[in-house]
Formats: structure tokens, sequence, C-alpha cells
């Protein structure tokens, strides 16, 4: 985390930040963010297949297709209509 | 008579029976709440003392006993709105905000009798764990006053401790409920997501709050989730048709022989050795009673605050968006439009909500969304399976609600207690599975632990009877 990049964030909030608050807010936002790094370095597919305690292909898929795009087509809009969405420039 | 000491069932035979009066009980609470506030700033606003009798007249007048919690005293955390009333949540920014209609919450308890007291205290926009972030000062813990209370329902737990009122609302995104209700010494409930509604309700993080009560017992707790139980309103998550007509003080007294408890023994083993030896005396006292105990892993716990923090921020950030002092609250002065926003947020909102807020700015961003808060919404799904895997064969898990003894008050701290206790306590609200906090003490000391136990969605009677054991145990030997 960067100054530059903590004063970005703070624009994008709604917020100023003084100039005697800099280094604490740097040092706060970059606590949380660090925190977050461990989940930005894992590999959910790998994780999937290194878990002992459930190693059924069934979790994987599932877990794995949670965020497609297919299914919420499937589940939100039905496929004939997502593709009426879409071909109107939704 | 101390009527701290007594429960809802055991006030509400002294009010039938005419041995006392809704007035006279309001009347020697409300004076335990007056040296409670002074004690421990439990309250954001305790009703003028005209206010609160007034509404036990009407119960006495009325003499309709049936419910009961008519004529008992209560509060309300003050992020859950009430009529004609401020609703701070805890921050500056709203402290001249005055709701304009009543939570569900508020309405079932009216219609119920209970008499509302005032507005617990909180961490600032229910967005921190030691009630140390209000903008209304810190809550002291009721056993030992240079410790926190723990938070952000820390008001609510704070009070019920010091048996100030006979129970309190309470809400949780993250263990908000349970996490003060271990550190002082009382019971709380999250109950399954969607059984209380959270009309009325000022969100943090939507997909993770839940409202819940926080009492002296766990007998307490089974009536007050009676009455919260909702039908379907303007919470669009509210499903309780699923628990409607659920009775759970009928589940207090049944059998466990022959039961299952899960423990996630890689958790635990990493928690402190006190959370540990005062756990694993009461998990003893379960296999003695014929209680089956099954050891099961919790996968990828090293990733729960990451997923919590990430998921919190992020809703949040968008949450918050609204506190502008365009539409209510304070305003700020300002040049222009802009600035007037900027003003008013920089100046009202406290340190911690912003750095969250800006740090949900951060997840959401279009490079980091994929590897952040999708990420986290994987994991949840993940957990998710885990434990409906568990529980096909466990009728409840047990963990340590918390790694220690509440910190003290001038102890620093900023992120929550260590990842483990995130564990234990995210995990309902990532699954939406109840969870319920109830304290035990370690051989002579007088700080309590909580023990946490979890149970399957739309199952949450099943703990009652395992919490009632435990509750007993603590209490034949106090």
């Amino acid at each position: 985390m960067t100054k530059d990049k903590l004063f970005d964030l703070a624009e994008n909030v709604a917020i100023n930040i003084r100039d005697f608050e800099e280094e604490d807010y740097l040092k706060r936002v970059s606590e949380i963010v660090d925190l977050v790094q461990d989940l930005k370095n894992v590999d959910i597919d790998e994780l999937m297949y290194k878990t002992t305690f459930l190693k059924e292909q069934e979790l994987r898929e599932d877990v794995a297709v949670d965020n497609d795009m297919e299914l919420m087509k499937e589940n939100h809009f039905g496929e004939d209509n997502y593709v009426t969405i879409k071909s109107e420039g939704l | 008579m101390k009527f701290e000491n007594l429960n809802i069932q055991q006030l509400n035979e002294l009010l039938k029976t005419k041995q006392i009066t809704a007035v006279e009980l309001s009347e020697y609470f409300y004076e335990r709440s007056v040296k409670a506030q002074k004690e421990l700033n439990c309250f954001i606003t305790l009703f003028d003392k005209d206010i609160v009798m007034e509404q036990a007249k009407k119960i006495d007048e009325k003499g309709d006993f049936t419910s009961l919690l008519a004529g008992i005293p209560y509060s309300l955390k003050d992020n859950i709105a009430k009529k004609g009333w401020p609703m701070t949540c805890g921050s500056k920014i709203l402290s001249n905000y005055i709701c304009p209609f009543d939570s569900q919450i508020a309405t079932l308890l009216e219609k119920a009798g209970a008499v509302l007291f005032g507005k617990a205290n909180l961490d600032e926009l229910a967005a921190g764990g030691t009630n140390k972030t209000s903008a209304f000062g810190a809550v002291r813990n009721p056993i030992n006053q240079d410790r926190i209370s723990g938070g952000s329902s820390g008001g609510s737990a704070a009070m019920v401790g010091a048996g100030a009122v006979v129970f309190s609302i309470g809400s949780e995104t993250g263990g908000s409920i349970r996490q003060p209700s271990s550190y002082c010494g009382v019971t709380g409930i999250k109950s399954t997501y969607g059984t209380i509604s959270r009309n009325g309700v000022m969100p943090l993080a939507n997909s993770l709050d839940q409202a819940g009560p926080i009492a002296n017992n766990i007998e307490d707790l089974a009536i007050i989730t009676n009455y919260l139980t909702s039908i379907k309103d303007e919470d669009d998550m509210t499903h309780s048709y699923d628990a409607i007509g659920k009775d759970y003080s009928s589940h207090l007294n049944e059998e466990i022989i022959g039961k299952n408890i899960a423990i996630f023994k890689n958790l635990v083993d990493q928690m402190s050795p006190e959370a540990q030896e005062s756990f694993y005396y009461h998990i003893e006292n379960f296999k003695t009673m014929g209680v089956n105990v099954n050891f099961v892993e919790f996968e990828h716990a090293e990733l729960v605050s990451a997923t919590y923090m990430t998921i919190m921020c992020s809703e949040a950030y968008a949450n918050f968006s609204k506190l502008d002092g365009i539409n209510y609250g304070v305003r700020g002065e300002g040049a222009n439009f802009i600035e007037s926003i900027k003003n008013t947020r920089t100046e009202n909102l406290g340190d911690q909500v912003k750095t969250r807020i800006m740090a949900g700015s951060y997840f959401l961003q279009q490079d980091n969304i994929e590897d952040t808060y999708n990420k986290a919404f994987k994991m949840r799904t993940f957990w998710n399976k885990m434990m409906l895997k568990i529980f096909e064969t466990n009728d409840v898990i047990m963990m340590p609600a918390t790694n220690s003894i509440a910190p003290l008050l001038d102890a620093s701290s900023t992120l929550r207690n260590g990842i483990w206790e995130d564990a234990s306590l995210n995990i309902s609200n990532f699954t939406g599975m109840p969870g319920l906090s109830v304290p035990v003490y370690l051989d002579g000391e007088e700080m309590p632990y909580g023990v946490n136990i979890i149970a399957n969605l739309f199952e949450d009677e099943k703990m009652f009877p395992f919490a009632k054991a435990i509750q007993e145990k603590v209490r034949s030997e106090k």
C-alpha cells in the first residue's frame, strides 16, 4: 500500500486524510490488506484438491461453478432471456 | 428479593400472582440501570424514568400477563430502530438522528408487553469487537471494570450482566453477540440467518448480519427467541416460515444421551491453554453424560479472518456510503455539495470505520475483486459444504467462543482477537447457521469464557439442551 493508493481510496469513499493522519491510516489499511493477502495468494482449485475432510468431486464442482456466469444465466435469467438482454446491449 | 437473580418465568409468576406490579419491577431495575450507566457507560440513551414508568403502568392497567414478557425490562442495541427515539449506531454522524419508524423487533416486543428502558452502547456502526470505538465512550465489563465488555453488542452484554435489565437485543456480523456475552458472563444467541427480521436494524454487512437476544440464562434466551421469530416482512432475507411455531423452551430439557458433538480439534489446539482447559472440562462432562464426542477438522481455518474482513469491509463500504449528511444525520459545512459530504464524513466517522470502508473500497476495485471478494465467497461456499457434511453425523459443534478472558481496557486492539477465535465465531455468520454462547469459568477465576455451540440451519433448538447442561454444571459448582 502506497500513500498515493491510500489517497485514491480516501477519495473513493469521500474522506479527507489530513497530513498528520497519513502514517496512521497507511498502517491501518495496510494491516487489513496484508491480512487479505493470504486469500489473494490462494489457488481455490488447488485448495479444493488438497482438502482432507471433503474429497467429493461434487464439492469441487459446486464451489467451482458458484460464481460462474453460466450458472447465473440459468438461475436468474434463463438461457433465452439472457441472450435477448445481451443482444439489446445490456 | 433480588429480582435480577430470577428468570423471566419466575418474574412472570410474581407479576401474574400480583406479588409485584410491573411498575415496582421497573422501579427496581431502573435504579440498577442508573447505577450501571454511571459505572459501565452501557447505555447511549437511558430513557427518563417517567417514560419507562408510563410503559409499566399501562401493563399493570391492562393486567394481562399471559405474555411471558409483559412488564419485563429490556433494552435495544442502538442500531435497532425505535420510533421517536435517537438511533446513533454509536457514531457521531448519526448523533442527531431520530427514528421515524419501529423495527420489527421493537414492534414484536412492544406487542409482547416488554418495557423498553433505552438504547445500548455499541462499537461505532457495529464495526468492532471491543466497544472502545463508540463515539459515546467505551463500555466497561460488569465483572471487572478494568476490562472491556467486548463488542459490538458490548452495552447490551454489560447491562444484562450487571442486572440493569432482564434482557437486551444485540446484533452480530462476526460474533458481536456471542463474543461480548462470553466476556461479560451472559448468554447470547445468533439464530439461523433470516429467522429474526432485520427490518429497522442498521446494516453492517447484509450477507452476515443477524440480530438476537442476550440474557442471563438459557431459559430466558429460549423464551425471547420464541417472541422474536417473525413472519416475512420488509427484510427480504426473513424466511422464518421454517421457524414459526417452534417453542425453543420445550427443547431445554431434551435428552442428550447418545447425541453427537463435533469439535474442531485443529482449531481448539491453537487457542490459549486457559480457553482449552475451560472448554475441555465441559466436554469431559458431556462424555460422562453419555454424549459422543467426535473430532473433526476445520479446513483452511487460517483463511477465515481474511475472508471475514474482505466480505465485512466490502459490504460495509457499500452500506455506509449513505452516511453523507444529505438525507439524515449530521451535516458538515462545505463550499459545495462534494466538499460538504467529504467534511461530513471526515469529521464525523471514527478511525476504525474509515479504515474499514477504505479497505472495502480497495477489495471491490476491478483489479482486486476477483482475488478478494469473489474468492471470499467461494471460501464461504466451501465452508458451508464442510459444515453441512459435519452435521450429517453430528447434532452440534462446540468450540471456545473466545481465545481469552476480556482484555484490559487500556490494551491496544485493532483487529480481532486472533484468527482461531474468528474461525470459531465467523463460521456461523458465513453459513447462516445458529450459534449460542454460554459462560463457563476456570476453577477459582472470576472472569468467564464462553462455550460456543453451533447447530445446522433451522435446527436452533438443538443447541438449547447442551447449553442448559453446561449452565447447570457451572451453577452446581459456583
